[in-house]
């Protein structure tokens, strides 16, 4: 003959929050007086700075191993509460980060976007600088032009320079 | 005593204003072809009441025109 027994260590569970969602889960009623959570007469858990304190006495009705059972009950879903509540952090965490990637991504394919405008307007502007270089060439050169065509002609040139503006007075007697 | 005369302005956009006194319609228009040829490109001509007395004529060009061909 043997005898086996499956034991646990006793141990603190310092969230109330978890403790009181595993007492609901667990279809027990409390009630909480001052720093106590209190299940029934026979046991109490007293929240601490540090962590829970189970109180309990024992009775005929919650004998030892009832309460042992309650304790072993109660942290099993507080431990599978706890690992819930982690994992659905760290998913929400990963949410965010992608979010966060996501944004980046567009906020640099803006900014790329942006600089390709930037870049085509310096471009186009550069390329209207030129021409108008090019066509204050051409002004002169075919105002020379125009005036030498006019000479052979047999016309006077008189030459008058008005704003922006150049005028030629052709005059043939 | 003067046989023609041609006023010619050209802007700092390239365009040119072509406007004769005194020179006969058909003599106009080849007078303005000789002096523009190579130079110019017609946008546009309007005719004064003298041209069609053969007198005058005025003319606008556009040299930007030609300069892109």
């Amino acid at each position: 003959m043997s005898t086996v027994v499956k034991a646990f260590i006793l141990r603190q569970l310092m969230d109330q929050t978890i403790i009181e969602e595993a007492l609901k889960a667990m279809n027990i009623n409390y009630k909480k007086i001052d720093n106590n959570i209190v299940v029934n007469n026979y046991i109490s858990i007293e929240i601490l700075k540090t962590g829970s304190k189970l109180k309990y006495r024992t009775t005929e009705f919650w004998n030892n191993l009832n309460i042992n059972q309650f304790i072993a009950d109660l942290t099993e879903i507080y431990t599978k509460i706890l690992d819930e509540r982690i994992q659905k952090l760290k998913f929400e965490e990963l949410k965010i980060k992608e979010k966060t990637y996501f944004e980046k991504v567009e906020e640099e394919e803006k900014k790329r976007e942006q600089l390709e405008i930037e870049r085509e307007r310096i471009r186009l502007e550069a390329i209207k600088r030129k021409e108008e270089a090019e066509l204050k060439k051409q002004i002169e050169e075919k105002t020379e032009l125009l005036k030498k065509k006019a000479m052979q002609l047999g016309y006077q040139i008189k030459e008058e320079v008005h704003g922006n503006e150049k005028v030629l007075v052709l005059v043939r007697r | 005593m003067e046989e023609g005369k041609i006023i010619i302005k050209i802007n700092e956009k390239g365009e040119i204003v072509f406007e004769t006194s005194k020179i006969k319609g058909e003599a106009c228009m080849e007078e303005m072809n000789k002096l523009l040829e190579e130079i110019a490109s017609i946008k546009e001509i309007n005719k004064t009441d003298e041209y069609y007395m053969k007198d005058n004529l005025i003319i606008k060009t556009n040299e930007k025109q030609e300069l892109k061909k």
